[in-house]
């Protein structure tokens, strides 16, 4: 492409949180330390319960295409050249959404209601985005309750902004 | 309420609608409001309070100085795009009612084409890349990295969820835009004065699917306004008064924060709230129900917000937009509820929804081009998709 991807730049400590975990690899998305609700974007309190104490948990990174459209021109320099893309928004299993794309199948094949799972990819040197692959629905017969068979620990931070295991 | 604190539109404005018009945004809002003065028969020195979106590029006092307003009482803003259109009208009700000020004119102003105006602000004009030099600080960053970021992919999206909740298909949008065309041929104040059929919207390039170009609003400048005052005092001037019936407003995801928007709104009939409750505080508080409703202004970004509009505000069922535009309900002059009678924003002109109001208002007095016969209710709302809310005007009997 003939344009750099637009990085984001957040200024708040929650939403870099977040894109460093990416960089990192993983996905994870806030959950209330009390309650237990997942939130993204994320943000400073929940809205459920009001606990500004959060648990950032490495999620399924499966979902379901809730809503999809295929772009063309004119749209942002970095996507261009690669007119007509699909873009999407995803529902995970844990409730939240998130906008994306999907890398494996042509713009005409992503349809709403199809299972995707994530997938953190290199798109430029040194930048990593969380997009979505199809998965195999049978993969997802059974979603697992997310608050109980993790297997990564989660991360908790609370408003002073340090990072702890939970 | 007592009916000396009911509100009415006493006068309405605006400037040519055109591109590349040359006007500073200042100099179209200052038409719009001497021309709705004008049109009620007030100098703009009785004018003591503006509402107008926060993202209005024409301050208060510029406006106070350039037109020798002596006095504001009341200045007020809100939130959203399109999202206000209806709000705007509303808050200046509310302010009159409440005696907070006697004449205030709501108005937005726009000039696309105007070098000045294609800043790195959010609320200027110009492709929503080219701002932030492309660094994402704000909402932006959950969109932009994914090839997300002009409201056609946004709307987009949306309209898709849509179809493929209840079935609604493109052409659907399409018969609407062909609806609007259809009224703004007959509009001599619209910018598109010619007809399309369905197959020259189908023949529109794809801009997001399933959004087409003759989908979209138009880039345009021009500036429109509203004058509202008392109804007491609106019977003295020089127009027909038109009440303000009911006026709303809900808070909700604006469509610029797509995962908080698919979370929270009621847009899909998958959850209530938003729009659907704010229909039925509007129409309650004027004991009046979406029958009574004689022509619509429905502010639409993009003709998908129509039925939208039309199924959380009650006109039709969840679901049934689509089909309720397809049977000719929304065209003018046989449909059941006429939808932008002037054509709308991808018709007359986009000023941001703002233009659907002297539209309003000129059905309930009988002086619109694609006049609704005996026109006594009409309804406006702001963009579905963001903060909005809606207004209910009615002749004064």
């Amino acid at each position: 492409m003939s344009e750099p991807y637009p990085r984001p730049d957040p200024m708040g400590a929650d939403d870099a949180r977040f894109w460093s975990y990416v960089a990192e690899g993983e996905l994870r998305i806030e959950r209330c330390a009390d309650c237990a609700t997942y939130r993204h974007p994320p943000r400073p309190v929940c809205a459920a319960c009001g606990s500004d104490v959060v648990d950032w948990v490495a999620v399924s990174g499966r979902g379901e295409v809730w809503a999809r459209t295929v772009i063309h021109p004119p749209t942002l320099p970095a996507f261009a050249a690669r007119t007509p893309y699909a873009a999407v928004v995803v529902r995970l299993v844990e409730g939240v959404f998130m906008v994306g794309n999907v890398v494996d199948r042509d713009p005409g094949d992503v349809v709403v209601g199809m299972p995707v799972e994530v997938c953190i990819t290199e798109v430029e040197p040194g930048f990593r985005l969380p997009l979505f692959r199809a998965a195999d629905a049978g993969e997802r017969r059974q979603p697992e309750d997310p608050s109980s068979s993790r297997r990564e620990t989660p991360r908790r931070v609370t408003r002073d902004a340090t990072t702890r295991d939970a | 309420m007592k009916s000396s604190t009911a509100a009415a539109v006493a006068g309405i404005g605006q400037t040519r609608y055109a591109k590349d018009m040359g006007r500073t945004e200042l100099d179209l809002a200052c038409e719009a409001v001497r021309t709705a003065c004008d049109d009620a028969g007030l100098g703009v020195a009785a004018i003591d309070g503006f509402v107008s979106y926060h993202v209005e590029q024409v301050a208060e006092v510029d406006l106070m100085t350039a037109l020798g307003i002596p006095e504001l009482r009341l200045m007020l803003r809100t939130p959203s795009g399109g999202g206000g259109a209806a709000s705007i009208l509303g808050l200046a009700a509310l302010a009159v009612e409440q005696g907070a000020a006697d004449c205030v004119v709501a108005f937005r102003a726009r000039n696309r084409s105007k070098a000045a105006s294609y800043g790195a602000d959010p609320n200027q004009g110009g492709r929503p890349w080219a701002k932030g030099g492309g660094r994402l600080r704000d909402a932006r960053q959950w969109h932009h990295p994914f090839g997300v970021a002009a409201p056609a992919h946004e709307f987009a999206l949306i309209a898709s969820r849509h179809m493929h909740v209840y079935g609604t298909r493109p052409e659907h949008f399409g018969m609407q835009a062909v609806a609007q065309r259809y009224h703004a041929s007959r509009n001599p104040d619209a910018i598109m004065r010619t007809e399309i059929t369905l197959d020259d919207w189908r023949a529109s390039r794809p801009i997001a699917d399933p959004i087409r170009l003759f989908d979209c609003s138009l880039e345009n400048d021009g500036a429109a306004a509203v004058l509202v005052t008392t109804l007491e005092r609106a019977r003295d001037l020089r127009q027909a008064a038109v009440r303000v019936l009911s006026h709303v407003q809900y808070g909700a995801p604006i469509h610029m924060e797509l995962c908080d928007f698919f979370a929270a709104t009621a847009a899909f009939g998958e959850r209530d709230g938003g729009a659907v409750d704010a229909g039925r505080r509007l129409f309650g508080q004027a004991a009046l129900t979406p029958t009574d409703v004689d022509v619509a202004l429905i502010v639409e970004p993009f003709t998908v917000a129509v039925p939208l509009a039309l199924e959380q505000y009650g006109f039709c069922e969840r679901g049934a937009g689509g089909p309720f535009i397809e049977s000719g309900a929304t065209r003018w002059p046989d449909g059941a509820l006429p939808v932008n009678t002037h054509g709308g924003s991808n018709g007359e002109a986009f000023i941001h929804g703002v233009n659907h109001l002297p539209e309003a208002v000129r059905q309930l007095r009988g002086a619109a081009a694609n006049q609704v016969p005996g026109a006594e209710i009409a309804f406006v709302c702001g963009a579905i998709s963001d903060p909005s809310g809606a207004v209910l005007l009615g002749v004064d009997r």
